[in-house]
C-alpha cells in the first residue's frame, strides 16, 4: 500500500486516516495538522519520510511569485529538504489549471458574475494561479496584503500596486513564520480605515480555506465569497460574517473529505507511471473528474429583503408638468424646451416600493425605481450610445444600492437593441419585463372576453377572430403563439410585410389547426376581430380606424404610449378598451411616489423584475426583441407561486368597473343588431 | 477477553496488566522491540502474557506485526494507555507519542475483525478550564492556552479518540485524576504532579523565617481549586472493574476522580502538616510577582493550574454505572504517601 500524509499548518482535530483506491493502487492518506508549530512538521517530515511516498502541505505560505523572480518561503523550502527524496506536492500545479476553469464555467451559467465587479483578496500573495484570470475579465483588483501581512490597514489598488508591494516585500514575506497567534481582524479596521474602504468596498471577496484560518472576516453582507473548499468550520465562519453567496471552486467528496488540491496531486504523482507529474496530467485528471463549481447561499440571506430595481421615464412632455414645482410649464411653450433639458439630466433615484412579500414562502423584495427624465419622443431621438451610457450609469447606481436585477420601463427597453448592450455593460443582470408584459396582457385579453361574453369556445377554441397588431413584435409574437393555440382565425398585422409573411410560417407550423392570416393593414380585418391586442412603437400615431372595429370587441392596447387615443376611445363606448398588463403585487406594497398607475398597481414589467428576484432568479430573463415561448408559460406559473395576478383591469383613464363592462356590453349587443338589421 | 495492553509497562500499566492477569484475562502486550527483554523481565511471573513488538510513533508496524492475521482475529479488547506523562514534555514529544500514537493506534482498531471494547486513558486535565461544570461526556476543542503539553496532547488525543468512535465497537474513555503513589505502600514511579508540592514544601521549610516565624503562609491558590486525587492502586481497582463490567454504549466516558475531592489548600495544608510545617494558608489572589518567587523555590509552572484551576468535574456517569466503586481517605492515605516519599528522597 503507497502512503502519502498530508501535512497540515493547522488544527489537529482534523487529523484523519483514509483509505483509497485509485488508479489501481490502494493509497493509505493520513492527515497530520502541527497545530501551527513549525518544528513539528519538521519533525514529522523528518521521522515519516522514509515511512511514506508523498507529503501533501496543506496551510503553509507557497510559492510567492512577483514578475519573473519565485520565492519560495523558507518554511516549505525547509520542509522539502527534510523530506530528501520524498516528494513533496503543494497543489500549485493543480490549482492553476482548476480554479480557473471552475470560475469560467460559473461564468457560463450565470454571465454577470464578474461584470464590472471589484475583487478584493485578503492577501493575493500566493493567488498568482487565479489573478490573471480576473485581469482578462476587466475585474477591478483590491489587495488587504499590507494588513494581512503586516497589519497596516492600507488596501493595495490593483496588479501594479501588488507587484510594488511584492517587490519590496516578498522576500521579507517569504522568511516569515507563521504563527496562530497573529490573527488579522478585518473586522476591527472595516470602519475605521477610510485608506482600506476600497477593500471593504468590493462586491466580491477571495480567500482560501487556510488564509481563512488566520482571517477575522470583516461584515461581509450582500457579499459574494469565493473560496477554493469550504469546511464545515469555515462555512460558519462565513456565514457569521453574513457572506450572502459562497462560490466554492473545487468540489468537496462527500465520502472523501479530504481530498484536497495537494493531496490529489499526491495522489496522481505516485501513481503516475513515470513518476513525473506534468500540467498534462493535471489537465487528463481535470478532464476525467469533471471538476464543477458550487455556489451556496446563505440561509440568512435567504430570510432577508432582496432588492432590485428598475427603470422609469416619463410617458409624455406633460408628465414633465407634473413633477412638483414645474406647473407652470403645462400647456407653456416652454415645454418643448423642458422636454429638451430634462433629457439631460442624468438618472436618479426616484421611489422606492417597499412590503413585497411572496405569496409562496414568505420572501420579501423591496424596488428602486429610477427615473431617467427623457421623454419617449427624447429616447427615440437621442444618440444610442448616449442612452446606452445613461442606462448603464444607473445600473450601476442601483448595483451600489445593492439591486440584484434592474428591469428596463417603457421606452428604456425599445431603444437600440432592447437592452443586449445595457446587459452587457450592467453589474447586475437586466431584463426589459417583456414576458410578464406580455403575460398580463394575455390574462387581461382572456379577462376581458370572458366578461363580455360573446364569444364562445368550439372544440376548447374561441370560435371568432383574434387580431394582433405589432405582431411582429417582442410581445406581440408571444401573443400570437399563445392566441394561436386559442382562437380559431388569428390576424397579424405589422407594417413590414416580410416579416408578417416570416410569423404567418412560423404560426401555421406551430398552430396548425388554426387559420392564419397575416396583413399590414389592420382596417382590413377589425371589423370582423373579437379580439385585438396592439403593442407598436407608433408613439400615440394613429394606426387602427376606431370606426370600423367591430361592435363588442375586446382591445387590448399594450403600447405606451397607447395606440388608441382618448378621443377614439369616446367615440366607441360598444368596444372594451383594456390598457392591459397592469399586474398587483403580493404583500403589503408600498410606493412612496406616483409612477403614473393607481393604487398599488405597478407595470408588468417591474413586476417580472419583482418577481424574478422573489424567486431568486437573477438572470436577464427578458432580453433583446425575442421573447420565448417556453418563458411566457413559465413566468405564468411562478406569477401563480408567488401570488402576482391581474389588477382590476385597466382603461384608458383607470379603473374599468363592472358596471362599466356590463354597460359596454348592452352597448356593443345593440350596435351588433342594427348590423345584422 | 482477549486483550492488547498498549502500554502495559508504565506506572498504570503494569499494575492493570497485573490485576487482569489476576482475573483469568487472556492478555497480549506491545511493546517496544528494545524493551521487550525489560517487560518479560517485569512479568516474568505471569503467564497469561503474549509479548508483541511494536512501535505505536510507527505509522505501519502494527499491521507489519500482525499480518498473520491469527492474533488480530482473536483479540476483543485493546487498551491504549501508551503515552508521555510528564508536565515539562515538549510539544513535539508529546504529540508523536500522544497525539499520532493514539492516531496509529485507532487506524489499527480497523484491522481488528472481532474488537468489541476499546479503552482509552485520558486524563481529567484533558478539560484544563478553569471554571465551571465540567461534564464527563464535553471535551473542549481547538484550545491553545494549555498550562503543559501533556494535558494539551491528551486533549487533542482524545478529539481525536472522540472524532472516530465507531460502531463497530465501544468506545470507553477513562479520565483519572491527579494520580499518586498506592494507598498501601505509598509507592510511586516518579515525583511527578503533587509530588511537586511536597518539594516545595521541603524548601520552604528550610527557610528560617518560614519555619520559625510564620503561622500563615500566603500562597496564590484559588479557594475554590481541587485536587482530583487517587491512589493508584485504587485507579487500578476501578478500571478493572469497568473493563470487565463494560456497558453497552457506543462512548462511554468516566471521570476517576474522589466522589469528594480535596481542595488544593486543604491538600497543602494536611501536606504541610505531615512534613511537620503546620501552617494555615491564605488564599491570595496570584501576581506576576510570584513567577520569580515560584521559580527561586522552584516550583513548576505546571503547577500553577493545579492553583487556580476552580471548575468542578462531574462524575455523574461514573455514579450511575457504577456506584460501587470504593475509594480510601485522603486523611488515611496522605501518611503513607509521605512516609514512602520522604524514605525514598533521603
Amino acid at each position: 500500500m503507497k502512503e502519502i500524509i498530508k501535512l497540515s499548518f493547522g488544527s489537529s482535530s482534523d487529523n484523519f486516516d483514509e483509505e483509497i483506491e485509485m488508479n489501481g493502487h490502494k493509497i493509505h492518506i493520513r492527515g497530520i495538522g502541527v497545530d501551527y508549530d513549525f518544528d513539528l512538521a519538521l519533525l514529522i517530515v523528518k521521522k515519516y519520510a522514509s515511512e511514506c511516498d508523498a507529503f501533501a502541505l496543506s496551510g503553509f505560505i507557497l510559492d510567492i511569485k512577483q514578475q519573473n523572480k519565485t520565492h519560495v518561503h523558507t518554511m516549505v523550502k525547509a520542509i522539502r529538504e527534510a523530506a530528501g527524496d520524498t516528494p513533496v506536492l503543494d497543489g500549485n500545479m493543480l490549482r492553476k489549471a482548476a480554479f480557473p476553469w471552475a470560475l469560467k464555467k460559473f461564468i457560463d451559467q450565470e454571465k454577470h458574475f464578474l461584470s464590472n465587479k471589484t475583487i478584493a483578496f485578503f492577501t493575493g500573495l500566493v493567488q498568482w494561479n487565479i489573478l490573471p484570470f480576473f485581469q482578462e475579465h476587466d475585474c477591478k483588483l483590491v489587495f488587504g496584503d499590507l494588513f494581512f501581512s503586516m497589519g497596516v490597514p492600507v488596501s493595495i489598488n490593483g496588479l501594479k500596486g501588488l507587484d510594488t508591494f511584492l517587490k519590496i516585500n516578498a522576500p521579507i514575506l517569504s522568511r516569515m513564520r507563521l504563527k496562530k497567534k497573529i490573527k488579522r481582524d478585518f473586522s476591527a479596521v472595516e470602519t475605521k480605515s477610510i485608506a482600506m474602504k476600497s477593500f471593504f468596498d468590493a462586491d466580491i471577496f477571495f480567500i482560501t480555506e487556510s488564509q481563512l484560518k488566520f482571517t477575522e472576516l470583516n461584515n461581509l453582507e450582500g457579499k459574494t465569497v469565493i473560496i477554493d473548499r469550504l469546511s464545515q468550520e469555515s462555512e460558519e465562519k462565513l456565514i457569521k460574517a453574513k457572506a450572502q453567496r459562497i462560490l466554492i471552486l473545487f468540489p468537496s467528496y462527500a465520502n472523501l473529505p479530504h481530498l484536497s488540491t495537494s493531496v490529489i496531486e499526491a495522489i496522481l504523482h505516485i501513481t503516475h507511471p513515470r513518476g513525473i507529474l506534468t500540467e498534462e496530467d493535471i489537465l487528463d485528471y481535470l478532464q476525467t473528474f469533471e471538476i464543477q463549481p458550487r455556489i451556496q447561499t446563505n440561509d440568512l440571506a435567504k430570510s432577508k429583503i432582496d432588492h432590485f430595481a428598475f427603470i422609469i421615464h416619463p410617458l409624455s412632455k406633460n408628465q414633465i408638468a407634473q413633477i412638483p414645482g414645474l406647473s407652470f410649464l403645462n400647456k407653456s411653450p416652454l415645454l418643448d424646451l423642458a422636454e429638451n433639458l430634462a433629457a439631460k439630466v442624468p438618472g436618479h433615484h426616484y421611489c422606492t416600493i417597499s412590503g413585497i412579500k411572496s405569496e409562496f414562502d414568505g420572501k420579501e423584495v423591496e424596488g428602486h425605481l429610477y427615473m431617467i427624465p427623457a421623454t419617449p419622443k427624447m429616447l427615440l431621438t437621442t444618440p444610442v450610445e448616449k442612452v446606452y451610457d445613461s442606462l448603464s450609469n444607473i445600473c450601476s447606481l442601483a448595483h451600489k444600492r445593492g439591486a440584484m436585477l434592474i428591469g428596463l420601463g417603457a421606452y428604456t427597453k425599445i431603444v437600440g437593441d432592447a437592452g443586449v448592450t445595457v446587459n452587457q455593460r450592467s453589474p447586475i443582470p437586466v431584463t426589459t419585463g417583456n414576458t410578464l408584459s406580455a403575460a398580463a396582457t394575455l390574462w387581461a385579453a382572456s379577462f376581458g372576453i370572458e366578461k363580455m361574453g360573446l364569444v364562445h369556445k368550439v372544440d376548447g377554441r374561441f370560435d371568432g377572430t383574434c387580431m394582433i397588431i405589432g405582431a411582429t413584435g417582442s410581445i406581440g409574437k408571444i401573443c400570437a403563439k399563445v392566441l394561436a393555440n386559442q382562437w380559431k382565425k388569428i390576424v397579424v398585422v405589422a407594417p413590414r410585410p416580410y416579416k408578417v409573411l416570416e410569423l404567418v410560417s412560423l404560426l401555421k407550423a406551430f398552430a396548425p389547426e388554426a387559420e392564419i392570416i397575416g396583413t399590414t393593414n389592420p382596417n382590413k380585418y377589425s371589423g370582423e376581430s373579437d379580439l385585438i391586442v396592439t403593442s407598436t412603437s407608433a408613439q400615440g400615431e394613429k394606426v387602427i380606424d376606431i370606426e370600423l372595429i367591430k361592435p363588442g370587441c375586446v382591445v387590448c392596447d399594450v403600447s405606451r404610449p397607447f395606440d388608441i387615443s382618448l378621443e377614439d376611445a369616446a367615440k366607441r363606448p360598444d368596444i372594451l378598451i383594456i390598457a392591459s398588463g397592469e399586474v398587483e403585487l403580493p404583500g403589503n406594497v408600498k410606493i412612496d411616489k406616483t409612477i403614473g398607475l393607481e393604487g398599488e398597481t405597478v407595470y408588468a414589467c417591474l413586476a417580472e423584475t419583482a418577481l424574478l428576484t422573489m424567486e431568486g432568479l437573477l438572470e436577464s430573463f427578458s432580453l433583446s426583441r425575442e421573447l420565448s415561448y417556453e418563458k411566457i408559460i413559465q413566468i405564468d406559473r411562478l406569477s401563480r407561486k408567488h401570488g402576482i395576478r391581474l389588477s382590476s383591469i385597466m382603461g384608458h383613464t383607470g379603473e374599468i368597473k363592472e358596471i362599466e363592462i356590463d354597460l359596454c356590453r348592452q352597448y356593443a349587443l345593440e350596435n351588433l343588431k342594427k348590423r345584422t338589421n | 477477553m482477549n486483550i492488547l495492553v498498549i502500554g502495559g509497562t508504565g506506572f498504570i500499566g503494569q499494575r492493570l496488566v497485573r490485576s487482569l492477569s489476576d482475573r483469568g484475562e487472556k492478555l497480549f502486550l506491545l511493546v517496544r522491540e528494545g524493551s521487550l527483554e525489560k517487560a518479560k523481565k517485569t512479568f516474568h511471573d505471569l503467564d497469561s502474557i503474549t509479548f508483541l513488538g511494536g512501535d505505536i510513533e510507527k505509522t505501519d508496524l502494527l499491521t507489519n506485526l500482525f499480518s498473520a492475521g491469527e492474533v488480530l482475529n482473536e483479540i476483543d479488547c485493546v487498551i491504549h494507555l501508551a503515552a508521555v506523562y510528564q508536565l515539562d514534555v515538549s510539544f513535539q514529544e508529546a504529540y508523536l507519542k500522544n497525539v499520532i500514537g493514539t492516531q496509529n493506534v485507532l487506524k489499527f482498531l480497523g484491522r481488528l475483525p472481532n474488537l468489541k471494547y476499546f479503552h482509552f486513558f485520558s486524563t481529567y486535565a484533558a478539560n484544563q478550564v478553569l471554571k465551571g461544570n465540567i461534564l464527563e461526556n464535553d471535551l473542549i476543542k481547538e484550545k491553545s492556552n494549555f498550562f503543559d503539553n501533556y494535558a494539551k496532547s491528551k486533549n487533542l488525543a482524545e478529539n481525536l479518540v472522540r472524532k472516530n468512535v465507531s460502531k463497530k465497537y465501544q468506545t470507553i474513555i477513562h479520565r483519572p485524576g491527579i494520580i499518586v503513589g498506592n494507598s498501601q505502600t505509598g509507592e510511586r514511579d516518579n515525583d511527578n504532579g503533587p509530588y511537586y508540592f511536597f518539594d516545595f514544601i521541603q524548601n520552604i521549610k528550610k527557610l528560617p523565617i518560614v519555619r520559625d516565624k510564620l503561622k500563615h503562609l500566603p500562597l496564590p491558590v484559588q479557594k475554590a481549586s481541587m485536587m482530583p486525587v487517587v491512589p493508584v492502586d485504587t485507579l487500578v481497582d476501578w478500571c478493572t472493574h469497568i473493563i470487565l463490567n463494560p456497558k453497552q454504549r457506543e462512548l462511554s466516558t468516566y471521570h476517576l476522580i474522589p466522589k469528594q475531592p480535596i481542595s488544593t489548600k486543604d491538600f497543602l495544608e494536611q501536606s504541610m502538616k505531615c512534613l511537620g510545617l503546620p501552617l494555615e494558608i491564605i488564599c491570595i489572589p496570584k501576581t506576576k510577582f510570584f513567577s520569580p518567587v515560584f521559580r527561586l523555590l522552584r516550583i513548576p509552572k505546571e503547577l500553577v493550574f493545579y492553583m487556580e484551576q476552580a471548575a468542578h468535574l462531574d462524575r455523574t456517569n461514573l455514579n450511575t454505572d457504577y456506584p460501587q466503586l470504593i475509594e480510601p481517605d485522603f486523611k488515611t492515605y496522605l501518611p503513607i504517601l509521605i512516609k514512602e516519599y520522604l524514605r525514598t528522597k533521603t
